[in-house]
């Protein structure tokens, strides 16, 4: 099953996906702020990326700039999880090279969805 | 000597009337200067106590807008919690709490709209808002709204019809808050409807050289009495206490959406008879450059178009 990377610093949501995502089959990584987000990125190759926004240190934008920056991890798919409470976050992480963004509390079903597009999408080409 | 008394008492006179009339020039002019100084007073004492309600509006509203954000972090906790529950335990088959877990979620979802709301609603009071301009074509938006409104339909068996002529053309505004303000009133027209029709018609006309577009959104439910009608844009009011219980809803999507169009220079009315249906109708300018909005938000600014 599709290996993934879960970067999110608040421990009871990342523990709850983290969990649920494995339920349904993903081998999940995780990482708590965007510079171990850029760094397992790149060594561990994974599938697809949830990417938290608002993180301590590097945030998710700058995290996500990085990987759609690196020549080895600029193809791996990231959705960004947005709060609806910052104005203007999905313009910005779009900008930052997000392919996709999901509003939390994530809807999970039409989240395993989106996920299972991206990966299978790039499955094939 | 004698005339010389007589001048001296004229001079006297003299002075005396020129001295009087001073004074009272003097008593007038200082009636005049204690008028303007208390007259400049006041408007000083006005525009301070204006200044300072309107920064303890902005204070309440920012307030509300970190407060709101603070209280989506534990929310999202107890759904994603309840939401995990649930699925676990119908993967083991154990179906002895699972209404229970139901009802945790639907709450905390309620609670979460509610939370949304009010945070939309304070950051208009405390114009934040941006109307982002942009060209976009109707069909499209049209075609974004559907989808998303379809679901809503499906939950009590209503029907969804678009009636969007092809030469509908474009229009240049926020369409982001046009969207918002359509979903907002099929939401309410599937809320409120039950095996009935939901219609979403647009059309455009021109009024004194300026075009406008016309959204009307009707349905074939409950309606409302005259009395509801005049409170179903007041915050956090539905047609009674039952309503909510009832159909759900937070009691400010209608007050959302007034705001989001008078900010675009529009304006939204409402058409309904008890038992019969309501009719919605936003008329916005084609053009959001050609009307001045009467809620003016923080800044209008040309973004790419859509």
């Amino acid at each position: 099953m599709a290996k993934i990377l879960l970067v999110e610093d608040n421990e009871t949501m990342r523990n709850m996906l983290a969990r649920r995502l494995a339920r349904k089959g993903y081998e999940v990584l995780v990482a708590c702020d965007g510079r171990e987000g850029v760094a397992v990125a790149s060594r561990e190759n994974p599938a697809l990326i949830l990417m938290d926004l608002s993180l301590p240190g590097m945030d998710g934008w700058t995290a996500s700039k990085q990987i759609k920056a690196g020549q080895t991890t600029r193809h791996i798919p990231i959705i960004a999880l947005t709060a609806h409470a910052m104005r203007g976050d999905r313009e910005k992480a779009l900008e930052a090279g997000c392919d996709d963004y999901e509003i939390k509390p994530v809807d999970f079903p039409r989240l395993l969805s989106r996920m299972d597009s991206y990966i299978n999408s790039g499955a094939v080409t | 000597m004698i005339y010389q008394l007589r001048n001296e008492r004229r001079t006297t006179h003299t002075l005396l009337d020129q001295y009087g009339k001073q004074l009272a020039r003097q008593t007038e002019r200082d009636r005049w200067r204690s008028t303007l100084t208390s007259a400049r007073e006041a408007a000083v004492i006005a525009e301070m106590k204006r200044s300072s309600f309107a920064a303890a509006n902005r204070t309440k509203s920012e307030f509300l807008a970190n407060m709101s954000h603070e209280l989506r972090t534990p929310l999202a906790a107890i759904i994603g919690h309840g939401e995990m529950m649930r699925e676990e335990m119908e993967e083991e088959g154990d179906n002895n709490y699972l209404s229970d877990l139901e009802i945790i979620e639907s709450s905390s979802r309620h609670l979460l709209e509610l939370i949304d709301d009010i945070l939309d609603l304070s950051k208009i009071e405390a114009g934040k808002v941006d109307i982002e301009a942009g060209t976009f074509a109707l069909a499209e938006l049209v075609h974004d709204v559907t989808p998303v409104a379809q679901p809503l339909m499906a939950k009590k068996n209503n029907r969804l019809t678009v009636n969007c002529p092809a030469d509908a053309g474009t229009m240049r505004t926020d369409a982001t808050k046009v969207r918002q303000a359509l979903l907002n009133l099929l939401s309410n027209a599937a809320k409120f409807t039950e095996n009935g029709h939901v219609e979403l018609d647009i059309g455009r006309e021109s009024e004194d050289g300026t075009d406008w577009v016309l959204f009307r959104v009707s349905d074939t439910g409950i309606g409302m009495s005259p009395q509801q009608m005049g409170r179903a844009f007041q915050e956090f009011t539905q047609a009674d206490a039952s309503t909510t219980r009832k159909y759900g809803g937070t009691g400010l999507g209608l007050t959302i959406t007034r705001h989001l169009c008078r900010m675009m220079g529009g304006e939204i009315v409402a058409k309904s008879e008890l038992g019969k249906g309501s009719t919605f109708t936003i008329t916005l300018p084609a053009d959001i450059g050609a009307v001045v909005p009467e809620e003016w938000s923080a800044t209008v600014q040309d973004s790419v178009p859509v």
